[in-house]
C-alpha cells in the first residue's frame, strides 16, 4: 500500500458534512440523532489521548468507519474513503489495524498529532509492519481473536448495551412506521382539541375587537379635549404645523401629564401680552443699565416658556436665547421667532462659555427645582456671566401668606417656596452681589381690607402684599 | 357533557402526574366531552400557602361559572376536590402525600403538623361529599381508608403509549426508568450491583435531583462497568430499552400506582419490585410475573441473579405478565365511561 493516506476520491461529489464544533467530534459520531442516551455515551467516550477502543469494537462496519474518521480526522468519511475501509474490513482485516492505519494518516497526524496506542496494540502493529508476510498474517490472526474477545466484552458493557439499544432504534423501520401511526393517532385525537382552540381564538379576537373599540372611543374623547386645548393654546398647534422645529421637539402627541400641565398653565397663567408688559416694566431698565455698564452681550432666559421676555429683549436690541424643558412651550416660543433650546437649564448653561453672558434671567423657575439643582444652577450662572453681568431670579413670595399657603400650590410641579432672604443668601454664596431684592405684584388695592388701623395694616401686609419677589444680582466686576 | 377537570400543578415539574392529567383530558375529549382543565398552582412549602390554596378551593362553586352550566367535575388531586359541584367525582391520583404516609411526626415543623390535621379534616370533609370516589390504585384507596375512613374504588388506567411496547431478544441487563430521586430508591439497585454474582448490567433511565449523588455512588463503589445512568431517552429508545431488558426493576417506596411495572408487563418482561413498593404489588405476582423481595440490596441482587441464571424462566414470567396485564383490559375508554357514568 503506498503510504498511509486517507483515501479521498479526486472529485468527491459533495463536501462531507462538518462535525458540530461544540460537542467535539466524539459527540458527532451519532450524526443522525441527538438523544439522552447518545449524549450520555458521548460523555463517556469523549476524546482522550489514548483512544478508548470500546466504541470502535461495538459499532457496525459503517459506524466504525464514521467513528474512526470523526475521532482521528474530525470529519465524516467521504464516499471513497468509506468504501475503501469497509472493503478492508470485509477482507477480514482486524478493526484495530484499520483504526491504526486511519490514525496514522497524514491528515490525522496533522489534525491531532500521532495517536498513542495501548502498548500491547503498539507492539502488535509494529510486528505486523515487519517485512514478512508470515508475521503479518500471524499478527492479524492474534489480533482478530483478541479483538473478538474485547468486542464481546464491550458489547455487553453498559456503554455497549446502550449503544446497541440506540442503534437498534435506528435500524428498525417498523418502529418509525409505528411512530407514524402514533402521529396519525395524535392528529385524530387532537382534531377536536384544535377545533376547540380555534373557538378560543375566535373568542379572544372578539374580546380584542371590543377593547379596540373602547380604546378608539377614549382616543376620540382625548382628541376632543386636545382640540379645546389647541384653541386656547396655539403653541401645540404651532408645534405640529411648523417644520423648522427647534431641536428635541418631535413629539406630536403629548403624554397625559404634559397635556394636563399645558392646560393648567393656560388656565392659571395670565394673558401673554400682559405678562410681556409686566416683565418689561419690572426688568427692562435693569438690563439697559447693565449694557451701558459693561457693554453688549447675549442674554439668556432660563425656563423661557412661551418666550415673552425673549421678545421684550429682542425688541430692545438684545441678543436673546431661551431654554425650556417643555417642548410645547419651546415650540411656541420658537414659532414666534425666538432662539430656543429644549433642555434643562443646568445642562444648557454648561454649553455656554465662561464670562460670556450679559444677563441671565429665570422667572418662576427656582421654585420648580430641587435644591441641589438650584445650587448647581446658580454656580453655572456665575461662571457664564461676564464680570458685572446680571442675574435675575423671580419666584413666588412666601411673605404673602396667601401665596405661601395657597396660590403657590396651584402648580403641582412647584417644590418649595423660597424666601427672599434664603435666595439672596444662596446667590451671594456663589459670589454674586445683590443689586436689589424686589417685591413685586401686590394684590390690587380693592382687595385690601379697608381701614388704616394696625390690625388691618398687618393683615393687609400679610395677605395683600407682593406676590412675587426677585433677587437681582451681578457678578463682581473686574476691579 | 361539559366537564371540568381539576388538578394541581407544581410549576416546571414534569412527571407522570402531569402526563396523567393531560391523558385524562384528551381521553375525555376523544369521547366527545367538552373539557376545561383547572390547575391549582401548588407549592410544597410554606405551609401558609398550602393553607391559602386549600381555603381558596374550599367551597368554590363550579356549578355554573359565568352562567355556563357544568355537568360534572372530576378532581384528581388535593385540594381541587374541595370545590363545590353537585356532581363532583373524585379520582384520586394521590393525596398530599407529605401530610399522610410520608408524614413523620419527628421531622415535621409544628406549623406543618397543625396544617396536616387541617388537611386530613379538609380531605375527609370534601371527599365524603363527593358523588363518587375512585382511586388510581388499591394502594391509594387503602390510604384513604386508613387515614380518612372513606371507601374508594380502584380505577386503573393504562400507561402512556403502551401499545408500542413489545418484547425483543433479551440482552444482559436490567432496566429501571424513573425520576432520580430518593423515593424511587435507585440507590437500592446501585448497591445491589455490588452483590450480584451474574454479569448482568444495570441501566438506570431518567433525570432528577439525585443524579449527582447516584453517579458518585456508582464511582465510589467502582461500578462503572456494571451500572450506568443513561439520562433521558426518546420514545423509540424507550421501546428498545424495555424490549431488550432481561427484567425491569422497580424498587420505589410506596408508589401510588407506578407505570413502570405496567410498561414492563406490556413488554413481556418480568418485574422485580419490593414488598413495600405499594401500587406495583397489585400487578406483580411473586414467582409468576416477577419477584417481590425485601427492600434490601442483597435481596434485589439475588432476585436479579436468579433471573439471569435462568433466562427461560425470566421469559416465561414476562409472558405471564403480558397475559395478565392484557386480561385486565386497561383502557381509557373504560375509565371515561366509569367517571362519566
Amino acid at each position: 500500500m503506498p503510504g498511509f493516506g486517507i483515501r479521498r476520491e479526486a472529485a468527491s461529489e459533495e463536501p462531507p458534512p462538518i462535525p458540530e464544533p461544540d460537542g467535539g467530534h466524539a459527540r458527532a459520531w451519532s450524526p443522525a440523532r441527538q438523544t439522552g442516551i447518545r449524549e450520555a455515551l458521548a460523555d463517556a467516550w469523549s476524546d482522550r489521548t489514548t483512544p478508548d477502543l470500546l466504541p470502535f469494537l461495538v459499532a457496525d462496519g459503517d459506524g466504525f468507519v464514521a467513528l474512526a474518521f470523526l475521532r482521528f480526522v474530525g470529519r465524516l468519511p467521504d464516499p471513497g474513503g468509506r468504501s475503501h475501509y469497509l472493503g478492508l474490513l470485509q477482507q477480514g482485516r482486524p478493526r484495530l489495524e484499520v483504526l491504526a492505519e486511519i490514525g496514522a494518516s497524514a491528515e490525522a497526524v496533522l489534525y491531532q498529532g500521532k495517536p498513542k496506542w495501548p502498548f500491547w496494540l503498539d507492539l502488535m502493529l509494529r510486528a505486523m509492519r515487519m517485512p514478512f508476510s508470515l508475521a503479518r498474517r500471524g499478527g492479524r490472526a492474534v489480533l482478530r481473536r483478541l479483538e473478538g474477545r474485547l468486542a464481546r466484552r464491550a458489547r455487553n458493557s453498559p456503554q455497549g448495551l446502550v449503544w446497541r439499544l440506540a442503534t437498534a432504534v435506528d435500524d428498525r423501520n417498523r418502529i418509525r412506521d409505528r411512530d407514524m401511526d402514533a402521529v396519525a393517532r395524535d392528529f385524530k385525537s387532537h382534531g377536536d382539541a384544535v377545533t376547540q382552540r380555534l373557538g378560543a381564538v375566535d373568542e379572544r379576537l372578539a374580546a380584542a375587537d371590543q377593547r379596540l373599540a373602547k380604546h378608539e372611543a377614549s382616543q376620540a374623547a382625548a382628541n376632543a379635549r386636545f382640540a379645546v386645548l389647541e384653541r386656547d393654546h396655539p403653541a401645540v398647534h404651532a408645534n405640529s404645523a411648523r417644520s423648522d422645529q427647534p431641536p428635541g421637539v418631535v413629539r406630536a402627541d403629548p403624554d397625559p401629564l404634559t397635556r394636563y400641565y399645558l392646560t393648567l398653565e393656560a388656565a392659571f397663567r395670565g394673558d401673554p401680552a400682559r405678562i410681556r408688559q409686566q416683565l418689561e416694566t419690572d426688568y427692562l431698565a435693569l438690563l439697559v443699565e447693565a449694557r451701558e455698564e459693561i457693554g453688549d452681550g447675549p442674554c439668556i432666559d432660563l425656563g423661557c416658556g412661551r418666550g415673552e421676555w425673549l421678545e421684550v429683549l429682542r425688541e430692545n436690541g438684545f441678543a436673546a436665547r431661551g431654554v425650556d424643558l417643555n417642548p410645547y412651550m419651546a415650540a411656541d416660543a420658537h414659532a414666534r421667532g425666538n432662539d430656543v433650546t429644549v433642555a434643562d437649564a443646568v445642562s444648557f448653561l454648561r454649553t455656554i462659555e465662561d464670562d460670556s453672558v450679559l444677563a441671565i434671567s429665570a422667572f418662576h423657575l427656582a421654585e420648580h427645582l430641587e435644591f441641589a439643582t438650584l445650587y448647581e444652577l446658580i454656580g453655572e450662572c456665575r461662571r457664564a456671566l461676564k464680570p458685572g453681568g446680571r442675574l435675575i431670579l423671580e419666584t413666588p413670595n412666601p411673605e404673602n401668606i396667601w401665596v405661601a399657603t395657597h396660590t403657590f400650590h396651584h402648580d403641582p410641579s412647584h417644590r418649595n417656596p423660597l424666601t427672599p432672604a434664603s435666595l439672596e443668601f444662596l446667590v451671594n454664596h456663589h459670589g454674586l452681589e445683590t443689586i436689589a431684592v424686589l417685591r413685586l405684584h401686590p394684590y390690587p388695592e380693592d382687595a385690601r381690607l379697608p381701614g388704616q388701623d394696625p390690625a388691618s395694616e398687618r393683615l393687609n401686609g400679610m395677605t395683600c402684599g407682593p406676590q412675587d419677589f426677585a433677587v437681582v444680582a451681578r457678578k463682581t466686576p473686574l476691579a | 357533557m361539559r366537564i371540568i377537570v381539576t388538578a394541581s400543578q407544581a410549576p416546571f415539574f414534569h412527571g407522570g402526574g402531569e402526563r396523567h392529567v393531560e391523558n385524562l383530558c384528551s381521553a375525555l375529549r376523544q369521547q366527545g366531552h367538552d373539557v376545561a382543565l383547572l390547575r391549582m398552582p401548588f407549592k410544597f412549602s410554606p405551609a401558609a400557602d398550602i393553607e391559602r390554596l386549600m381555603a381558596f378551593c374550599d367551597g368554590y362553586d363550579l356549578a355554573a361559572p359565568n352562567g355556563r352550566e357544568v355537568d360534572r367535575v372530576i378532581s384528581l388531586q388535593f385540594p381541587g376536590w374541595g370545590m363545590r359541584h353537585p356532581r363532583h367525582v373524585a379520582w384520586l391520583m394521590h393525596q398530599h402525600r407529605a401530610a399522610y404516609e410520608l408524614f413523620d411526626v419527628n421531622d415535621a415543623t409544628p406549623e406543618f403538623a397543625r396544617l396536616r390535621e387541617r388537611i386530613v379534616e379538609y380531605d375527609t370533609r370534601a371527599l365524603s361529599a363527593a358523588t363518587h370516589r375512585f382511586a388510581n390504585s388499591q394502594r391509594v384507596a387503602a390510604r384513604l381508608r386508613q387515614y380518612n375512613g372513606l371507601q374508594a374504588t380502584a380505577l386503573y388506567h393504562p400507561p402512556p403509549d403502551h401499545e408500542a411496547l413489545r418484547c425483543e431478544e433479551s440482552w444482559d441487563y436490567v432496566f429501571f426508568p424513573s425520576r432520580l430521586e430518593g423515593l424511587k430508591r435507585q440507590d437500592l439497585l446501585i448497591e445491589a450491583a455490588r452483590h450480584m454474582r451474574s454479569s448482568t448490567k444495570v441501566l438506570i433511565g431518567g433525570e432528577g435531583p439525585h443524579h449527582e449523588r447516584y453517579q458518585r455512588m456508582i464511582e465510589r463503589h467502582g461500578l462503572t462497568d456494571r451500572v450506568k445512568l443513561i439520562g433521558r431517552f426518546s420514545d423509540a429508545e424507550r421501546i428498545a430499552l424495555f424490549g431488550h431488558a432481561l427484567a425491569v426493576v422497580f424498587p420505589a417506596f410506596d408508589e401510588d400506582l407506578g407505570y413502570v411495572p405496567l410498561e414492563a408487563m406490556y413488554a413481556a418482561k418480568p418485574v422485580v419490585t419490593c414488598s413495600d413498593s405499594g401500587g406495583p404489588l397489585e400487578f406483580v405476582v411473586h414467582g409468576q410475573t416477577g419477584e417481590v423481595v425485601e427492600p434490601s440490596p442483597a435481596a434485589l441482587a439475588e432476585a436479579i441473579d436468579r433471573l439471569a441464571a435462568d433466562p427461560g424462566r425470566a421469559r416465561e414470567m414476562g409472558r405471564a405478565g403480558r397475559e395478565h396485564i392484557l386480561s385486565m383490559r386497561l383502557s381509557w375508554q373504560r375509565v371515561v365511561a366509569t367517571l362519566c357514568a
